[in-house]
């Protein structure tokens, strides 16, 4: 196979371990300081404040703190955590490290998805090359009572594992359900345990601030989201693959970098996200206009809307936990009205119903996965509506 | 003095979820490593396993039917998995995933009668920009075509190095 | 550390971080402020204010799960709506229960829940007290927008007696689960797959009777809707009915009567015993009898082991010190069977009172008759399936549970408002003048009082007290200071009372995760270690809260029950024992009372 990067990317030049080295002679709330002029949020798609999350870690009351690392990535059409895993798995537990000293856990852990399970041996690699050299286990260097360690959980194959409480049920040997929340993970994560839980690419990028410094961080990107970020790039394109971007640019731009013509939408955010027709392409990708996931994929003029959005339901209809009804039942119905739609029999007040019946899942679902299930529907719906009327009425077989 | 196979697997069990400390935390890594050892949790297994962790039989059941790794019927010794993500080109997925069923003479779902090879769909598994995606026992293939196919199961059975050994996965 | 540590954290997206237990938090819900103990539920603080906040996968003796979602709720400064039931307050949050997106949120729910479930209402026997259907009156659409899946019904479990499961009508509340698993330690189901192929099942999908099911009820009652049920047996009762040449007799628990007038729409906690006699002469049962005097036999058997029992510990020069755990529950003795095999023997192998009742009529003046034992409870079948074979007495021909007795006096055309009172027959073994109504079996105190009363000559007011903060746990401490003569029928059993002097402790365990607690308990040398004897039932207060009650249940529920039981008990224990001994007067009274139990085990290959 062949890599998925492309162009200079920052994680290959920053130095490994200058973030660690620079974070020891740091005070833990000195660290938490750094990262929040930084203005680093999580890339996993929530946008949360990395330094927010660190606080409330540290200032919880519980015995013992986790540091567990997300490569659950298993949105279609996202696969930079595989590609930095692969690339730059020291930056990322070298991220973890920093993490846990800032926190005070001394244990972490990377939850790899199943399918990723054949870079399992180059992880344990990394890690025992780490601990070989004093990274990683006990007495790390310049902090005497500093111990922490990372283990790697494989997964079994379930997408909403990497819903974060989700991924603690798992590591605690249940289904891998989500909790309700509150509490927050950061109050009560593992096993009761305060617990920081971020993806692959957070990690990376927290290694980076602490190497070059917030300020350098915090002049790239927007006022709003600063910064820069990788992107999956796949779908109808010239030159798919793992994309670096300063947060603010437009979809045009980016169009433009993978050689993408003839588009009729573009899906930002993988299934969870939203479609953008031609017309909004001058949009920006930033939490002031476009939050953003971390799965960027391009349709080609050629293709049929409603497959599109068929297939994301169909994934998030088998995704789902089954747990709350509006998910577990709300999506099922959704793919009952693309069906309907297909064969010409859904009536156009129907479909405005399943657009306020996909407003309640966005808002009574019990986590991020059920929440975001009808948002590729709602934008294809909204932006491609004539394409998805007017066709042949097929009857029941 | 043992009795029966089942009694073996039931002792070799045993001695693994010790290894765990009997901690019903490890459940998932006890159920992984049945399923590597045996291609699937046996319901004998799962209530070994819920004897000596001390949780119910149907508790280790539900959490088995919840991952789709793990099975409590028997895989094959090669479990070939192609992706269906969304990014792929739809019309070069259906030609593998045609000519698989053809070599084969099985559907997706199913298993081979002579318990070698099973063919499942999978989700996205990373691999977007180089579809299709085929992953036998965890290896795997990028921008897949049928006409590779046959050497695929060759290679199978030939114990070649386009595949990863079987029982891993 | 200490200084982010002490700082006080208050964040718009994470809620919850800032807990400091006990303290109180000022709030507001749709603009009237309340304040609560911080981590107290949006739920209940709307409750304590009189704001309704519609529920279906919540229950009062159950966890909160947070599953349905219809009792979401807008939390002001968050974007997705919240579930009351399972938001613990931590901050001084506004928090509103209406408006549009609710409402629709709430119709949209019950659509969906109407959409995947099979609504037969008109011939369903949930239909006047389903959950579902009460839901779908207030916030339900006026038709269904969404199309029904085919009708392709899946077939019913009735494996297990007296126990229907019907997965069709099954809205995934998970109830049962939690019952099953958090209440009686049994975890018979589990959620079993995901996304939309999640269904409730079984141990490898098999048969309920093939599981480890107990047979308790417990989920039957707490089911929101007829996914669970009491399997029906009045046709074949009806039928025996109908038959002129067979006779009919019924035995009524008292934990019926304390329970069935909710069936006819009365409070509970109303006590129905002599219309009910008439209703069921009307039905044309040929005798009414009274259930309780099985239980007031099996309490002097009991009391007389135990007797017997510690005389024998007196001799020994061994420290036997474990408690002698009671049998009557048949859904307690198949848990045993099942989960704590190796305490078998610590069990008095005695009948449970229903069938011990239906063996005392049939050996005492009703050989030919067909017997009817009305009973609250769902396992009483288990004992029936157990004696047979044993070489045992025949215990009752049939069962039916309150709900089904109830359901058979409103088919026979019987209003009960306007019958007279009836009484129960006496049964030919039952001395004339010993009619006695002494306390009732289940989670009562009729050991440890007629105990008491028998050693000491005098009653007195025992007091069982929770234990640890358990409702499931109590112990009484009951203090024998004087000695009455030993009585001439204890005689063989207890030569003198003066080696029971100083305080003895009597256990009552209500609910199996309880008992499964007690058990612990026992293990490690706590207070049950110290019981002579502990009264254990399967279902959370007891026979009260049986699996064949009307539904729905709650602690509250139940508390009225059995105050309605006690509220019926007056006499003394004086005559218990000739009641005693002239049931048991046949050749070989073990056939009438004994019972044998099975190591069964947790294993079902």
């Amino acid at each position: 196979m062949k890599s998925s990067l492309t162009g200079k990317l920052t994680f290959a030049l920053v130095e490994p371990d200058t973030g660690l080295a620079h974070a020891v002679t740091m005070s833990p709330p000195g660290i938490v300081d750094e990262l929040r002029r930084s203005g680093l949020r999580g890339r996993g798609g929530g946008g949360f404040e990395v330094a927010e999350k660190w606080r409330l870690c540290a200032a919880a009351e519980g015995p013992g703190r986790f540091i567990v690392c997300n490569a659950a990535e298993g949105e279609p059409g996202s696969f930079k955590d595989r590609a930095i895993l692969q690339g730059f798995a020291q930056l990322v537990f070298e991220g973890m490290t920093i993490a846990a000293a800032a926190v005070g856990a001394s244990r972490g852990i990377l939850y790899l998805r199943r399918e990723y399970g054949y870079m399992a041996a180059h992880m344990e690699s990394v890690l025992a090359a780490r601990r070989h050299a004093g990274l990683l286990g006990q007495c790390i260097p310049g902090r005497g009572d500093f111990d922490f360690d990372i283990s790697i959980h494989l997964g079994d194959g379930a997408y909403v594992c990497g819903q974060e409480t989700a991924l603690l049920e798992y590591l605690e040997g249940r289904r891998g359900e989500p909790r309700n929340r509150p509490p927050w993970p950061t109050t009560r994560g593992l096993r009761g345990a305060p617990t920081v839980v971020h993806n692959v690419e957070t990690f990376a990028w927290v290694s980076c601030v602490l190497a070059r410094g917030a300020a350098w961080f915090k002049n790239l990107g927007t006022a709003g989201s600063p910064g820069l970020k990788l992107f999956s790039v796949s779908g109808d394109c010239q030159r798919p693959g793992v994309y670096e971007f300063q947060l603010g640019f437009s979809i045009s731009e980016l169009l433009e970098t993978v050689g993408a013509e003839r588009v009729k939408g573009v899906q930002i955010g993988g299934a969870s996200g939203r479609m953008i027709p031609p017309s909004q392409f001058h949009r920006t990708i930033a939490m002031e206009d476009l939050p953003y996931g971390g799965a960027i994929i391009v349709f080609g003029e050629e293709r049929d809307m409603l497959d599109v959005a068929g297939n994301y339901l169909r994934f998030f209809v088998r995704e789902s936990c089954g747990q709350c009804v509006p998910c577990r039942e709300g999506t099922r119905r959704l793919l009952d009205g693309v069906e309907r739609l297909r064969q010409g029999r859904c009536p156009a007040v129907h479909l405005d119903r399943l657009c306020e019946l996909g407003n309640t899942i966005r808002l009574t679902s019990k986590c991020g996965l059920g929440q975001s299930a009808p948002q590729a529907f709602l934008s294809i719906v909204s932006h491609y509506r004539r394409e998805l009327m007017g066709r042949e009425r097929h009857e029941r077989g | 003095m043992l009795t029966t196979e089942r009694d073996r697997i039931g002792l070799e069990i045993e001695k693994l979820v010790r290894s765990y400390h009997n901690d019903c935390g490890a459940l998932i890594a006890i159920l992984q490593e049945v399923q590597r050892r045996y291609r699937h949790v046996s319901q004998y297994a799962m209530q070994v396993i819920a004897d000596a962790l001390d949780v119910h039989p149907a508790q280790v059941f539900s959490v088995v039917s919840y991952y789709r790794f793990l099975s409590t019927t028997p895989r094959g010794r090669f479990v070939i998995q192609l992706s269906d993500c969304i990014a792929h080109d739809a019309v070069e997925r259906a030609a593998v995933a045609r000519q698989l069923e053809n070599d084969l003479g099985i559907r997706f779902g199913e298993t081979t009668v002579d318990g070698l090879f099973s063919l499942e769909h999978t989700g996205c598994i990373g691999m977007c920009d180089q579809g299709p995606v085929v992953s036998v026992n965890g290896r795997i293939h990028t921008q897949f075509t049928a006409d590779r196919v046959g050497a695929l199961l060759r290679d199978c059975l030939g114990g070649g190095d386009m595949v990863a050994a079987p029982g891993r996965d | 550390m200490s200084a982010a540590k002490k700082r006080k954290a208050v964040s718009k997206k994470q809620p919850g971080t800032c807990q400091a237990p006990s303290a109180l938090v000022r709030m507001e819900i749709d603009g009237t402020p309340v304040t609560v103990p911080m981590g107290t539920t949006i739920l209940d603080a709307a409750a304590s204010i009189g704001i309704p906040i519609p529920t279906l996968c919540s229950h009062p003796d159950l966890c909160r799960s947070g599953n349905c979602r219809i009792c979401c709720v807008r939390v002001e400064g968050q974007d997705a709506l919240q579930s009351a039931c399972v938001y613990p307050i931590a901050e001084p949050i506004r928090v509103t229960t209406g408006g549009r997106d609710i409402r629709m949120a709430r119709q949209h729910i019950v659509e969906l829940l109407l959409a995947a479930h099979r609504g037969t209402c008109t011939t369903c026997r949930r239909s006047d007290n389903c959950e579902l259907r009460a839901l779908a009156a207030s916030w339900g659409p006026d038709h269904l927008l969404f199309e029904k899946p085919e009708d392709c019904p899946e077939r019913e479990d009735a494996s297990m007696p007296g126990i229907v499961r019907d997965m069709d009508r099954c809205i995934l509340c998970r109830r049962c689960v939690r019952t099953c698993s958090d209440l009686q330690a049994v975890g018979a189901f589990e959620p079993v797959g995901k996304g939309d192929d999640i269904t409730v099942g079984t141990f490898a999908a098999r048969p309920l009777k093939d599981s480890l099911c107990i047979a308790c009820g417990q989920c039957v009652v707490r089911c929101p809707t007829a996914a669970l049920s009491v399997a029906d047996g009045t046709d074949r009762v009806f039928a025996a009915l109908d038959d002129p040449r067979r006779r009919v007799v019924v035995s009524v628990s008292p934990f019926v009567s304390a329970a069935i007038a909710e069936e006819f729409g009365c409070p509970p906690g109303t006590w129905m015993e002599s219309r009910l006699v008439t209703a069921l002469r009307r039905c044309g049962f040929d005798a009414v009898y009274d259930a309780h005097l099985a239980g007031n036999v099996l309490t002097v058997a009991q009391m007389m082991a135990l007797l017997k029992e510690l005389w024998i510990r007196f001799n020994s020069l061994e420290d036997t010190r474990r408690p002698i755990l009671s049998s009557a529950c048949s859904a307690w003795v198949r848990w045993v069977e099942h989960f704590a095999p190796d305490v078998l023997d610590w069990l008095f192998p005695l009948r449970g009172p229903d069938d011990l009742m239906g063996a005392l009529l049939r050996a005492h003046g009703e050989p030919d008759a067909t017997i009817v034992a009305a009973v609250p409870c769902t396992a009483c079948h288990l004992e029936i399936q157990r004696n047979s074979g044993t070489g045992a007495v025949r215990g009752p021909d049939a069962m039916l549970t309150t709900v089904e007795l109830a359901r058979m006096i409103r088919r026979s055309g019987i209003g009960l408002s306007s019958l007279l009172e009836g009484a129960f027959d006496r049964p030919s073994f039952a001395p004339t003048d010993v009619m006695p109504r002494y306390p009732a079996h289940g989670p009562g105190s009729a050991v440890a009082s007629l105990f008491i009363e028998t050693v000491t000559g005098s009653r007195a007011d025992i007091r069982f007290e929770e234990v640890g903060g358990d409702p499931g746990l109590s112990v009484a401490r009951l203090t024998v200071d004087a000695t009455a003569e030993v009585p001439d029928w204890l005689y063989p059993y207890i030569p003198q009372f003066n080696c029971l002097r100083g305080d003895i402790l009597f256990g009552r365990v209500s609910g199996t995760a309880a008992a499964r607690r007690m058990l612990s308990d026992i293990r490690a040398g706590g207070v049950f270690s110290r019981c002579a004897f502990i009264e254990v039932s399967a279902c959370p207060d007891g026979c009260a809260g049986g699996g064949g009650q009307p539904v729905p249940t709650s602690p509250d529920i139940r508390r009225r029950r059995l105050e309605a039981v006690h509220a019926a008990v007056t006499a003394t224990g004086s005559g218990m024992h000739r009641l005693h001994g002239a049931a048991l007067a046949v050749p070989d009274p073990q056939r009438l009372i004994g019972a044998s139990f099975e190591a069964r085990g947790r294993f079902l290959v």
